[in-house]
């Protein structure tokens, strides 16, 4: 009778089977060699979630369910601006003239509308590249925010 | 006993309690299929725990097509090669590296270190592909089924059937040389 390969005997041991009477000597050694490696793999691995992990986890869902106050300050940012632009030109009504002015001084900067792009767009390229370098300089995977001190793992 | 449709319901109703002992109920598997690509303990806290709230997101879009645990391990499984791809682009965890894993020691020192099999084997297994670990914490660990391993990692469950069949054999291999000279 032909010799057990490694997959029948696999085979044979997922299905929860023992190998046939007929089994030769060599053919028990394999089977005992995959029962030892069948129990090794059952072993647990060496890093677990510690006690608190499901508590750190529901402070991450509690903290992005709260409402930001982001775009509540931007709202106001906004709002500022616009009452002292409405200010400034309700202010200017009565000095005749007062809004030519301003369309002039906007006119007498035309000879420099190029400088002025170019400034703008330094700008922004600078800005652009401060947030590239950071975000390559941190190199390394954070998702959200890093827990103060209760990130250890049990090992 | 942890009822996952009941769970599930309760956590789309808005019970954050729920998902609390969603988390405590999968962390371990989470924990498993993320730590047998990443080995890093605080990538792999990090990770998890941007499984779990992905899985909190996603959870209105879970329609019991699988298993709840089959489903929170794809996702665990996608979040891992996700971090790997981006933050280990050139890793080689793909090419069979086991064979470079000594398996005869000479030293006294590596002798005493030889004498726990558990932790050779553990060596043996991180130094297998990135494929191979993560069918065989899969099926062995957590006992997933073939066609279950294929929803969750997208192999075929052939290649599924074959990566398990070579890693065993690889492992078992290993295994007779270490035990001989023990």
């Amino acid at each position: 009778m032909a010799q057990l390969t490694d997959e029948q005997i696999q085979q044979l041991l997922e299905a929860g089977l023992s190998l046939p009477d007929t089994s030769s000597g060599a053919e028990i050694n394999q089977a005992q060699l995959y029962q030892r490696l069948f129990a090794e793999l059952k072993q647990e691995l060496p890093i677990s979630p510690d006690a608190d992990f499901s508590g750190r986890v529901m402070n991450r869902i509690e903290a992005a369910k709260a409402p930001s106050t982001v775009p509540l300050s931007y709202g106001w940012f906004g709002a500022g601006l616009a009452i002292c632009l409405l200010a400034g030109l309700f202010m200017m009504t009565p000095f005749r003239g007062a809004a030519t002015d301003l369309l002039n001084v906007f006119a007498s900067l035309k000879p420099f509308k190029w400088e002025l792009v170019f400034s703008i767009v330094s700008l922004l390229v600078v800005q652009w590249l401060d947030l590239k370098l950071i975000g390559k300089s941190s190199g390394r995977l954070r998702i959200g925010p890093r827990w103060p001190t209760t990130g250890q793992v049990v090992k | 006993m942890f009822d996952e449709r009941q769970v599930v319901q309760q956590i789309k109703t808005g019970d954050i309690q729920a998902f609390s002992a969603l988390v405590k109920q999968y962390e371990k598997l989470v924990f498993h299929v993320v730590q047998r690509l990443v080995s890093a303990p605080q990538d792999v806290e990090d990770i998890s725990q941007e499984v779990f709230i992905k899985v909190y997101k996603r959870l209105d879009s879970f329609a019991f097509e699988s298993k709840l645990a089959t489903w929170i391990a794809r996702i665990a499984y996608v979040t891992a090669v996700d971090y790997l791809r981006k933050f280990q682009p050139n890793r080689t965890g793909w090419e069979p590296a086991v064979d470079q894993v000594p398996c005869t020691y000479h030293t006294p020192e590596e002798v005493l270190i030889q004498t726990d099999v558990t932790l050779y084997m553990q060596k043996l297994i991180d130094s297998l592909p990135e494929s191979y670990r993560v069918v065989l914490t899969l099926y062995h660990l957590e006992e997933f089924s073939y066609s279950e391993i294929e929803q969750i990692t997208g192999m075929p469950a052939g290649t599924v059937r074959n990566y398990l069949f070579r890693a065993r054999k690889l492992l078992k291999d290993k295994l007779a040389i270490y035990l001989k000279h023990d």
